[in-house]
């Protein structure tokens, strides 16, 4: 046995590459001659992966002794790698086919995440204290009130009053007109419910800097979290001066001030 | 094409194909150097009152076109005159579609997919503040829905003046929908035929609709 | 030209394979295992989803009477009728094909949601909307659904009653400006078979009222 055989275990196109461009540095024993079929020298029978290197190597001299490669070892490898080279395909064709459902989802994602939520910055106000945000003061209360008769709904829903109170301390926030948004209750879960505002009669182009305006709002709950909800709200930083024409427009949107703010009344 | 060498049966030579290839290419050639296979335009079909068009998502009938006059709902209102064009319109396709308007502008017109939307262009043409106010009548009542696969009576109408005169007739461009993929969404849906000429979409009209205007109040 | 190029005549299995493939028998395996894989490739691509598939909502299926958790939201059909007219504080509306009204319960996991107006989705599978002829305000879409809050409301169909067998009821959020794939609804089947549908239809109410009282 030769090492020749080991030949076959290696893929066409590394002899074919060798052969091309690099002559033999020792000529071609004619087969006349030979006392010995050739031995492969490259590309190396035992450690070499296939496609592992385009280096070829000298062939070695005739009259070093061939190495000692013993056929049996041989021949068991090819069956093994082939099963880890289908393993390493199967395993890839995974992960290409995760990584493209992945990407696709996650750019998703990241563009719902850009245009469904608001940047925030969470401003907690202690029990009766007030928080400040764009120049208002706000105040607000959570307290039980009685169910309206001929509601629907059964004992195990807490209806709560919402009081809530907006000072304009400074004077560069009167026109600040607009009601709060994200009006709304959290439990410790993280759950919310909404809170509905009552009519409240309130000036259309200023406030009055210094006074109180009061907004009131109705709101209910599981029983089970009546106590522990906290209220919290988005102050609105659309002022009244706003020409009604230009709201719609790219620059006016972008010269806004950004209303990231949110005041949570912890309880 | 192959040798006719008696029983010989050496590889036949691939002729027919490459040659019937070649010959396709250069009709193809031909004909995509002369226009290509675009029909030539035509005029659309001229229809009048009672024609029925179908518009893929549509079947219409076109009803006809009257004066109508709807009388001062309280003593301090005026009495109402509309011209009214009645159609009956079955929704062939899969799901409740909106009537829609008919467009504003003629840059518009293609963007629509809804019924009120084909009717491209309506001459003579009225002032904005006269409508057209597009609903359909559900017995007696009104409704903004085509449901699938019922037949349902839009109205589209227009305020005339106290003394305005409604005009003889009324003409109307009136385009159709296929169901294919948008142009850049590749969303399935209804949209109106249309092609591209100058960087607009410009429907392509099917039919143009002519009725005469019946007027109770003139007779 | 390496020193490999040549090769003994007699060589081991792998040589004896070469060849043998080579061989009718062998050739006729790879054939069949080409097509396998052509069938198999034809096959996955009847599995390609459109893109109207790939934007649909994933729909939670459930039965009438139980809730059904559509993971924001749970809603369950309590109770469906048929009436040829509805009476509202203003008017009563006619129909010549039939009004069916839907009576449904829902709440939320996390957040309060408005559901949107529901969809008929009939036995061959064409969609009516809700009928606008009944005023939103009047339906279940106009309460807040909350967490661990049921609320309880009608929504208004008006369809022929020839697609009341098979017919279902999808339940969803009402439609928004942002396009979100695989938004969740909720599909809850009537349980109409052609006799059950003939039934129905053929002793409609009167007059449905919607009146406050």
């Amino acid at each position: 046995m030769s090492a020749n055989e080991g030949d076959w275990f290696s893929p066409r196109k590394n002899r074919r590459r060798d052969g091309g461009s690099w002559p033999p540095l020792t000529p071609p024993p004619s087969r006349s001659h030979a006392p010995r079929p050739d031995q492969q020298v490259w590309p190396p029978v035992t450690r070499e992966e296939p496609g592992g290197s385009t280096q070829p190597l000298p062939k070695v001299r005739d009259t070093a002794p061939p190495p000692p490669v013993p056929a049996e070892p041989a021949a068991p490898p090819r069956p093994a790698r082939r099963r880890r080279r289908a393993l390493l395909v199967a395993a890839g064709a995974v992960v290409l086919a995760c990584a493209a459902i992945a990407t696709r989802t996650y750019d998703g994602y990241l563009f719902y995440e850009k245009v469904a939520t608001d940047e925030t910055r969470l401003i907690s106000v202690a029990p009766g204290q007030s928080g400040k945000a764009h120049g208002v003061e706000w105040k607000a209360t959570v307290a039980p009130t009685k169910p309206p008769a001929g509601n629907k709904h059964g004992a195990d829903v807490a209806w709560l009053k919402i009081d809530i109170r907006e000072k304009v301390v400074d004077q560069g926030s009167a026109t600040m007109i607009a009601e709060p948004g994200e009006i709304q209750l959290q439990d410790r879960a993280g759950r919310t419910w909404t809170v509905e505002l009552l009519d409240a009669d309130r000036p259309t182009d200023r406030l009055d800097v210094g006074k109180e305006y009061v907004l009131e709002g109705v709101a209910i709950v599981p029983v089970r979290v009546a106590d522990e909800v906290e209220l919290s709200f988005r102050p609105s930083t659309y002022r009244s001066d706003t020409p009604t024409e230009d709201l719609f427009k790219r620059d006016t949107v972008a010269a806004l001030e950004p209303n990231s703010e949110v005041l949570r009344f912890t309880r | 094409m192959t040798e006719p060498s008696g029983g010989h049966d050496g590889p036949r030579r691939p002729v027919v194909v490459p040659a019937l290839a070649l010959v396709a290419v250069t009709i193809i050639g031909v004909t995509a150097l002369l226009g290509g296979l675009e029909e030539a335009s035509e005029a659309p079909p001229q229809l009048t009152s009672g024609a029925v068009l179908d518009q893929g998502l549509y079947s219409t009938r076109f009803v006809e076109s009257r004066v109508r006059v709807q009388p001062a709902e309280s003593t301090f209102a005026e009495e109402k005159r509309f011209l009214e064009l009645v159609f009956d319109v079955t929704n062939l396709g899969d799901e409740t579609t909106p009537i829609g308007l008919p467009p504003s502008e003629p840059k518009l017109a293609a963007t629509s997919s809804f019924f009120a939307g084909s009717l491209v262009k309506i001459a003579p043409t009225f002032p904005e503040d006269a409508g057209p106010f597009v609903f359909a009548l559900n017995k007696d009542d009104e409704t903004r829905q085509l449901h699938p696969g019922v037949t349902t009576k839009v109205i589209v109408r227009y305020e005339l003046k106290d003394t305005e005169q409604p005009p003889e007739k009324v003409t109307l461009d009136v385009a159709a929908f296929e169901y294919e993929a948008g142009f850049q969404d590749p969303t399935e849906r209804w949209s109106m035929i249309s092609e591209e000429v100058g960087g607009e979409l410009v429907p392509e009209i099917k039919a143009r609709v002519t009725l005469p205007v019946r007027d109770g109040t003139r007779a | 030209m390496t020193a490999t190029e040549e090769r003994p005549p007699a060589v081991p299995a792998r040589r004896g394979r070469r060849t043998g493939r080579g061989s009718g028998g062998s050739r006729l395996l790879n054939g069949a295992i080409g097509l396998l894989l052509v069938g198999g490739a034809i096959g996955l691509q009847t599995l390609y989803l459109s893109e109207n598939d790939y934007t649909a909502p994933l729909t939670y299926v459930g039965d009438k009477g139980a809730n059904v958790d559509a993971g924001r939201f749970t809603v369950r059909l309590n109770s469906f009728a048929v009436a040829k007219a509805i009476q509202s504080s203003s008017k009563t509306m006619a129909t010549d094909n039939l009004f069916l009204i839907v009576n449904a319960s829902a709440k939320s996991s996390l957040k309060p949601y408005h559901l949107g107006q529901p969809v008929l989705l009939t036995g061959d599978d064409r969609r009516f909307a809700a009928t606008d002829r009944v005023d939103s305000g009047s339906t279940l879409a106009a309460a807040w659904v909350q967490p661990d809050i049921w609320v309880s409301g009608a929504f208004f169909f008006e369809v022929p009653a020839s697609v009341l067998p098979g017919a279902r009821v999808v339940f969803g959020l009402p439609p928004s400006a942002l396009v979100e794939p695989y938004r969740p609804e909720v599909e809850i089947d009537l349980g109409l078979d052609e006799e059950g549908a003939r039934k129905l239809a053929a002793q409609p109410q009167d007059v449905y009222s919607i009146v406050k009282k």
